[in-house]
């Protein structure tokens, strides 16, 4: 009798449903499917979306995907769904109040008893460099950081994939500084943590040293926590000519100054291209940036931002860029690979590019096609 | 920018005390939506969910109240080119698409329709000079996040389509199932056994009920899980695993009745029955040199 289970079985996988498929107007409509997703249907539309996916393999397909897509399914009731659910953070909380009070005025003391040396504002940047090699990591690769400002953050894979966020800003002008610091250690040290040290045993040698750059090699050794930046900075450049500290200072000012920035009809809103070809955008009127990557490297070398969502970058060989949501980028297509110097826009689909030989070129259909516009 | 054209299709005229207590309900004031435009809307949207009922006023109002009303103003204002709102809409909406894509490729092959989907749904497209907006077809029926989930269903399932219908010929052949050569001596009358079953396994689909064929295309066709088919038709897992095996054997219960009634003998019936479980499939040279049929979901476990 197996045998014949077996034989439905396979029939019902080679067959089930090639025997007959509707298509095209018939199909549920996407306003339909959305509906029967979110179970606003009436029974008895819903018998009838039932009906019409029994038989029509692209709608089976429709609501499969459907199903797929859920972000979360619907969870199972149990006792756990009435008021017991919150007996659990309820007594949670009772317990964190009560370790609260508990507990600090011992760890208080400890804390005291451990690091007694370090005054606050020394503490405070120890903090922030113990931080620092993570946020490096992060930022090394650039896949590895999420704007803050992204809503996307943790789910959008194009914005965290090519991409330094807010923190590579922090994090370049951390290079820098690495780069000074490292320059005093060993060859094999590339680090941010090993510069430090190095630094730091040569803020020992100058004697330009804090609580920090007074503990002994075995402490340092032993602390986790390697010294604040500031002071591993302070005392490279301490051994530094005056002259040296001006042409480094000179060439990390002129990084932070080739930041081509674009203004929008919003205030607050802004962005800016930096001599890599990266693209920041901030919301704060430049108090905090956040990245939007391109990926178009550094070929970019203007900007138009006609509303707080839609900006039109260009660049050399004919690139252009495009976002409508200030999120993601669409590179357009562009009839010459000539250089391009300048770009005015309106919105997202009307824009007007200036070559660098001087010839103009507009856009009335979101960069799709473009007409070279005669000279007077 | 031109949004919605929709009072030239309406067909219903909406009370206009129920049209302003619905434009404050949704809103629609944050969008600088006015009152007439939105009316415009849920006029359009009540056609197109009603027209073929020839409703009462009760019932449009009913309906009306049904409607997610503050997702159906953003979609008039983004349709319409606020660009406010149309902020609003990203940050809120675009999570879910691209989570969305992933869920249904994980190789990133969905994340560009999910790419050309906002695009459509700005409106880079234009006609006489109004911004076409996708989201025009958004009735507030549901939530805007759960229908940009179903656009971009669509149109992945509707590529997928496409695609399959472009591959060269393989293992499924629309007429039926593939006989394979058998490893031993052929039985002259496999065919005629399998022809005849295949015809009764179809007059058994065609006997069920369109919930039943609708389970059995979920679970076989589209290779969902039992939980995933249970989310479809609103079933606990275990009552979707009950209810396949009791499909079964209705449809086993059938077929036998067909042959017997084509006369058939108990062998033959046997015969036929193990002539389909001996079947290897596509006709393959390599799955020719005897292999035994491989199952991959077993049926043991939910027939007896």
């Amino acid at each position: 009798m197996s045998d014949r289970n077996q034989a439905i079985e396979r029939l019902l996988r080679a067959r089930v449903n090639r025997s007959r498929e509707v298509e095209g107007a018939e199909c549920l409509s996407a306003d339909t499917i959305a509906a029967w997703a979110d179970r606003t249907l009436t029974a008895r539309s819903r018998e009838a979306v039932e009906a019409h996916a029994s038989d029509c393999t692209r709608c089976q397909a429709l609501l499969a995907a459907m199903v797929l897509t859920e972000t979360e399914p619907e969870p199972a009731r149990s006792f756990w769904g009435g008021p017991v659910r919150w007996l659990a953070p309820l007594a949670a909380g009772i317990t964190a109040v009560a370790l609260w009070v508990a507990v600090p005025e011992q760890q208080a003391g400890r804390d005291l008893d451990q690091r007694p040396q370090l005054s606050e504002s020394e503490a405070q940047p120890a903090r922030a460099v113990a931080d620092e090699p993570a946020a490096l990591e992060d930022a090394s690769p650039p896949a590895a950081a999420v704007p803050q400002e992204s809503p996307m953050a943790g789910a959008d894979e194009s914005v965290s994939a090519g991409a330094p966020s807010e923190a590579l800003g922090g994090a370049r002008e951390r290079d820098a500084t690495e780069q000074l610091a490292n320059e005093f250690g060993s060859p094999g040290r590339g680090g941010v943590v090993g510069g430090e040290v190095q630094g730091q045993a040569r803020l020992e040698e100058t004697g330009a040293a804090s609580e920090v750059a007074r503990r002994s090699q075995a402490q340092m050794a032993k602390e986790p926590a390697p010294p604040a930046a500031e002071e591993v900075q302070n005392g490279a450049l301490a051994l530094r000519s005056s002259a040296d500290v001006m042409v480094e200072q000179r060439a990390f000012a002129d990084r932070l100054d080739r930041r081509l920035e674009v203004s929008t009809a919003d205030d607050a809103v802004r962005w800016r291209l930096g001599p890599d070809g990266d693209v920041e955008r901030s919301r704060d009127g430049g108090l905090t940036w956040s990245a939007r990557p391109t990926g178009v490297g550094p070929d970019l070398l203007a900007g138009a931002a006609p509303t707080a969502g839609v900006c039109w970058l260009v660049g050399r060989r004919g690139t252009v860029v495009l976002t409508i949501d200030a999120e993601t980028w669409r590179r357009l297509p562009f009839p010459e690979p000539a250089d391009l110097t300048l770009v005015e826009a309106s919105d997202g689909l009307r824009a007007s590019v200036t070559t660098d030989d001087g010839r103009t070129f507009e856009t009335t259909d979101g960069g799709a096609t473009w007409t070279e516009v005669a000279r007077p | 920018m031109g949004g919605c054209r929709l009072r030239d299709t309406i067909g219903y005229h909406l009370d206009d005390t129920l049209v302003e207590r619905l434009h404050r309900r949704a809103k629609a004031g944050q969008w600088r939506l006015t009152v007439d435009r939105f009316g415009a809307a849920l006029a359009a949207s009540a056609e197109s969910a009603l027209g073929a009922f020839a409703p009462s006023r009760k019932e449009i109002e009913k309906y009306l109240h049904s409607l997610r009303l503050e997702d159906l103003a953003l979609a008039c204002a983004c349709a319409d080119g606020d660009e406010e709102a149309w902020e609003h809409f990203v940050r809120e909406v675009r999570p879910t698409l691209y989570r969305a894509a992933g869920a249904l490729d994980p190789t990133g092959g969905a994340r560009d329709i999910a790419d050309s989907i906002y695009a459509d749904l700005y409106g880079l497209q234009e006609r006489d000079g109004v911004r076409r907006s996708l989201l025009r077809y958004f009735h507030g029926r549901s939530s805007i996040a759960t229908w940009v989930r179903s656009v971009l269903a669509q149109r992945y399932v509707d590529r997928v389509r496409a695609a399959k219908r472009v591959e060269p010929l393989g293992d499924e052949n629309e007429g039926g199932l593939v006989l394979s050569v058998p490893c031993s001596p052929p039985d002259p009358d496999r065919g005629r056994y399998i022809e005849s079953i295949r015809h009764a396994f179809g007059r058994a689909l065609a006997a069920l009920a369109p919930r039943e064929r609708l389970r059995l295309a979920c679970y076989y066709e589209q290779q969902l899980t039992l939980a995933q088919t249970g989310r479809v038709l609103r079933e606990h897992e275990a009552t979707v695993s009950r209810q396949l095996a009791r499909t079964r054997r209705t449809i086993r219960a059938d077929v036998e009745r067909q042959l017997r009634d084509l006369g058939f003998s108990a062998d033959e019936l046997q015969a036929a029955f193990d002539s389909v479980v001996q079947d290897t499939g596509p006709i393959d040279l390599g799955e020719m040199l005897c292999k035994k049929p491989e199952l991959d979901r077993s049926v043991s476990e939910e027939m007896s």
